[in-house]
C-alpha cells in the first residue's frame, strides 16, 4: 500500500479502524480531516457497536449486589442482597450469603469481585471487618485489622477504596483510607489520615506515602476494577470529579479530570462506575427524564479521552445498581414494586426507542414451558409474614392468613384467605379467637387431617393451642 | 454387493471433506448420514470445476465448493443460475493473476483444512499474509470485492496490528495518504498539540 497508486476506499478503513480502540481512535484522528471525530458519525458507529459487540468477552458469571430498603418489611430493614448471574440470557440466578464477619448487627457490604473472589466487609459503628471470600470453594479470610493510630481523642473511621488483583507480583490488595474524626469536637484531623495497603501475600497493612482523592460515596458505583488498576471517583478539593487509577503494582496512581461540559447535570445525575470492553466507562443517569450516558475514558489520565459512546432512554424507571453485563448490555434492578432485574442492550436501544428489558424476576426462568403469568384482579388481603409458617396448601387451594382492618375500621382481624387454584377466586374467612389482646402467640399455618390448622403457640405460658377448621364459611 | 459393501466402497470413493459431511445432528446427537444418499443427492457437482478469469485474461480452475464456500459473489452467481458450467468462465476483471491465485490458495487451504486446529491455520494464516504493502492491497481489495468475509476479516487484523502504536506521518504513508485534508494551521495546531503522536 505504500508504493500502491491507489488508496484504500473509505468504507473498508473505516473496517479497520472500528476495530480499533477508543484510545487509539483519538490519536488517529490526526491522521486524516475525514477520521476527525467518527465516533459522531452514525454510520461508523454502527460498525464500531457491532465491533465491540463481538469483541466484549463472555464471562462465565456475573455478580451483582445491591443493598436496599425493604418497604415490604415494616421494619427498617436494609437488606443486602448478592446474586451471581450466568447463562446467556442470565436466567440462573443464585443468591450467595456472605459469610459473617462478626456477631453485631451492621452493614454488609461488597467492594467488588475479581477473578471470583469478593472482598465483603462489615461495618458496626466503629468496628470493620474485611474479608475475602471465594464462593466457588467457600474459603474465607478475614484480614488482619488496619494500622490504626490509638488517640483517646479521635475515632477511626475506615473506608475501603478497592480490591484487586496485582497481575505482577501475583497478588490480591485492598486498598483503604483512614481518618480520624475528633469524638468531641467532630472534626477531621487531617494530619492524622493515612491511606494504607493490604497484600495477601504478606498478610499485613502498609502505609502508603500518598495523596490521593478519596471516593465521593459509600454506595456501589464508585468504584471498579481493570487490569491490575483500582479505580474509584470522587471529588477533588476544588469541588471538581476526577476519577482516580491506582496502580496495584507500582503502588502509584493517577488523576483523571470527569468533566463534562452541560451545567445542568448536576442535581439529577446519578453515576455509576463500570467496566466496558477493557476501558474504564461512566454511566451517568439523569433523573429527569430517565436517560442514560454511557462515557468511555479513552486514556486514563488524559480528560480529553472521555467518549460519550451512548445515549440510550428514556426509561420508565431505572434503579440501581447497574451493572455492565457480557454482550454491552447494562444489567439493573428496576425500581418497581417487585425490584425486578432487567437487561437492556444498549447497542440495539440506541436511537431512543423504548426500552424492551428482558425482565428476569428472580427465581423464575422464562423458559419454563407453559411458564404464564397473568394479573389477578382480585383484592385480597396480603400474607402477613414473608416464612413459610403463614402458607399451606390442601386440595387445590392455597391458604395464607393475614390481617385486615374490620369493617368497623378500628380493629384489625386476622383473616384466613382461601385461594382456589382452579377457579381462581377466594374466600375470607375470620379467625376469632377467646384471649386477652395481649397474649402475643406465634401461629402457624399447616394441614393436618386434610383439613386446615392454625397452631397457636403462647410465648406467656408456653403452651400450644391447636384449632382446626372443620368448615369453611 | 451387500449393502455394508457398498456402503464402504463409497465412503473410500469419498474426500475426507465430504465424509464429513455425511454427519448431521439428529436430536442432539451427531448421525451418520447414509453416504450412498448424500453422493446421490449431489450427483457428480462434490468435485465439479469452475472456471475463473483474471484481469489478464488468464484462467484458473478451482473446485466449485471452494469457491462457493468463500466467496459470497460466486455462490450467488452459482446460485442463480447465471454461471452455465459447460462453457463459462468468472471474468473477475478487478483481480490480477498474481492475486487470484492466492485467494484461490487461501479459499482451497482453509477449505480442505478446517478441521485442523486452531494454532496450525493461524500460523499458515500468518505466513499467507506473508507480503509486501502492494500485495497485502491487492489482496484486500480482492476479498473486499469477492466478498470473502474471513479473508477480509484476517486482512482487516492484519493491518490493524500494523498501524497500532504507529506516528501519524507513518500511518498516512501505510493508508497511502497523500493529502491529510487539514489546513496547514489546522495541522500545525496538531503537531503543537500532540507533539508525541508524530
Amino acid at each position: 500500500m505504500a508504493t500502491h497508486s491507489n488508496q484504500i476506499p473509505k468504507d473498508l478503513v473505516w473496517e479497520i479502524l472500528a476495530k480499533l480502540s477508543v484510545k487509539s481512535l483519538k490519536r488517529f484522528s490526526c491522521v486524516h480531516k475525514s477520521w476527525l471525530n467518527l465516533l459522531e458519525n452514525s454510520d461508523f458507529k454502527s460498525i464500531y457497536y457491532e465491533n465491540l459487540k463481538s469483541k466484549t468477552a463472555y464471562s462465565s458469571s456475573l455478580l451483582l449486589w445491591r443493598y436496599f430498603h425493604d418497604e415490604r418489611s415494616d421494619r427498617h430493614i436494609y437488606e443486602n442482597e448478592v446474586y451471581l448471574l450466568s447463562g446467556e440470557r442470565y436466567e440462573n440466578m443464585v443468591t450467595l450469603v456472605l459469610p459473617n464477619l462478626f456477631e453485631e448487627i451492621g452493614f454488609d457490604r461488597i467492594i467488588d469481585c475479581v477473578n471470583g473472589i469478593i472482598c465483603h466487609y462489615k461495618k458496626a459503628g466503629l468496628n470493620v471487618k474485611i474479608g475475602l471470600w471465594d464462593p466457588k470453594t467457600d474459603e474465607h479470610k478475614i484480614i488482619p485489622p488496619s494500622i490504626i493510630t490509638n488517640d483517646p481523642d479521635f475515632d477511626a473511621e475506615v473506608e475501603i477504596h478497592g480490591f484487586g488483583y496485582d497481575n505482577v507480583n501475583d497478588d490480591y490488595k485492598v486498598i483503604q483510607h483512614i481518618c480520624y474524626c475528633h469524638n468531641e469536637f467532630y472534626q477531621y484531623e487531617p494530619a492524622l489520615a493515612n491511606w494504607q495497603i493490604y497484600s495477601l501475600k504478606s498478610n499485613c497493612w502498609k502505609k502508603l506515602n500518598l495523596e490521593m482523592t478519596e471516593k465521593g460515596g459509600f454506595g456501589e458505583g464508585y468504584v471498579t476494577y481493570l487490569n491490575g488498576v483500582c479505580h474509584w471517583r470522587g471529588g477533588d478539593k476544588n469541588g471538581k470529579e476526577v476519577l482516580v487509577s491506582f496502580n496495584l503494582s507500582t503502588e502509584t496512581f493517577r488523576t483523571t479530570l470527569i468533566g463534562w461540559q452541560q451545567s445542568d447535570d448536576i442535581d439529577c445525575l446519578t453515576r455509576t462506575l463500570v467496566v466496558l470492553n477493557d476501558s474504564v466507562a461512566l454511566i451517568s443517569s439523569f433523573d429527569e427524564n430517565s436517560h442514560i450516558e454511557i462515557s468511555i475514558l479513552g486514556e486514563v489520565g488524559v480528560k480529553e479521552s472521555w467518549v460519550k459512546l451512548f445515549t440510550v432512554g428514556p426509561f420508565p424507571y431505572i434503579w440501581h445498581p447497574m451493572v455492565m453485563g457480557n454482550k454491552c448490555d447494562i444489567i439493573f434492578f428496576m425500581g418497581n414494586e417487585n425490584h425486578e432485574l432487567a437487561s437492556f442492550d444498549v447497542i440495539s436501544g440506541k436511537d431512543f426507542e423504548t426500552p424492551k428489558p428482558t425482565s428476569v424476576p428472580p427465581g423464575i426462568t422464562e423458559d419454563e414451558p407453559g411458564f404464564d403469568r397473568r394479573k389477578l384482579d382480585l383484592e385480597m388481603t396480603k400474607r402477613e409474614h414473608i416464612d413459610n409458617a403463614s402458607i399451606a396448601y390442601l386440595n387445590g387451594v392455597c391458604h395464607w392468613w393475614g390481617s385486615e382492618y374490620a369493617t368497623n375500621g378500628l380493629e384489625e382481624e386476622q383473616v384466613l384467605v382461601s385461594f382456589n387454584l382452579s377457579t381462581e377466586t377466594f374466600q375470607t374467612t375470620s379467625i376469632v379467637w377467646l384471649q386477652e389482646n395481649d397474649d402475643s402467640p406465634i401461629r402457624s399455618l399447616v394441614v393436618l387431617n386434610k383439613s386446615v390448622t392454625l397452631i397457636f403457640s403462647f410465648t406467656k405460658n408456653n403452651r400450644i393451642e391447636i384449632s382446626i377448621w372443620v368448615k369453611l364459611v | 454387493m451387500e449393502l455394508l459393501c457398498i456402503r464402504q466402497w463409497i465412503s473410500g470413493l469419498l474426500p475426507t471433506w465430504l465424509s464429513a459431511w455425511c454427519i448431521k445432528p439428529v436430536g442432539g446427537a451427531l448421525v451418520r448420514q447414509e453416504p450412498e444418499y448424500i453422493l446421490l443427492a449431489l450427483m457428480g457437482s462434490p468435485l465439479k470445476k469452475i472456471m475463473l478469469c483474471s484481469s489478464e485474461k488468464e484462467i484458473f480452475s478451482v473446485e466449485e465448493q471452494v469457491m462457493v464456500q468463500h466467496s459470497v459473489i460466486i455462490n450467488n452467481m452459482i446460485e442463480d443460475g447465471s454461471y452455465n458450467h459447460e462453457e463459462s468462465k468468472i471474468p473477475l476483471d478487478c483481480v490480477d493473476s498474481k492475486t487470484l491465485k492466492k485467494v484461490i490458495d487461501y479459499c482451497t487451504h482453509h477449505t480442505h483444512h478446517h478441521n485442523d486446529n486452531q494454532e496450525d491455520l493461524e500460523a499458515w494464516d500468518a505466513q499467507f499474509l506473508n507480503v509486501d504493502s502492494n500485495g497485502l492491497y491487492d489482496l484486500l481489495m480482492a476479498a473486499n470485492y469477492l466478498e470473502i468475509r474471513n479473508l477480509l476479516d484476517l486482512i482487516y487484523g492484519t493491518i490493524k496490528n500494523m498501524i497500532k502504536g504507529k506516528k501519524i506521518d507513518e500511518i498516512r504513508r501505510i493508508f497511502n495518504i497523500k493529502d491529510h485534508g487539514f489546513t496547514p494551521e489546522e495541522e500545525e495546531q496538531n503537531r503543537k498539540e500532540y507533539p508525541h503522536f508524530y
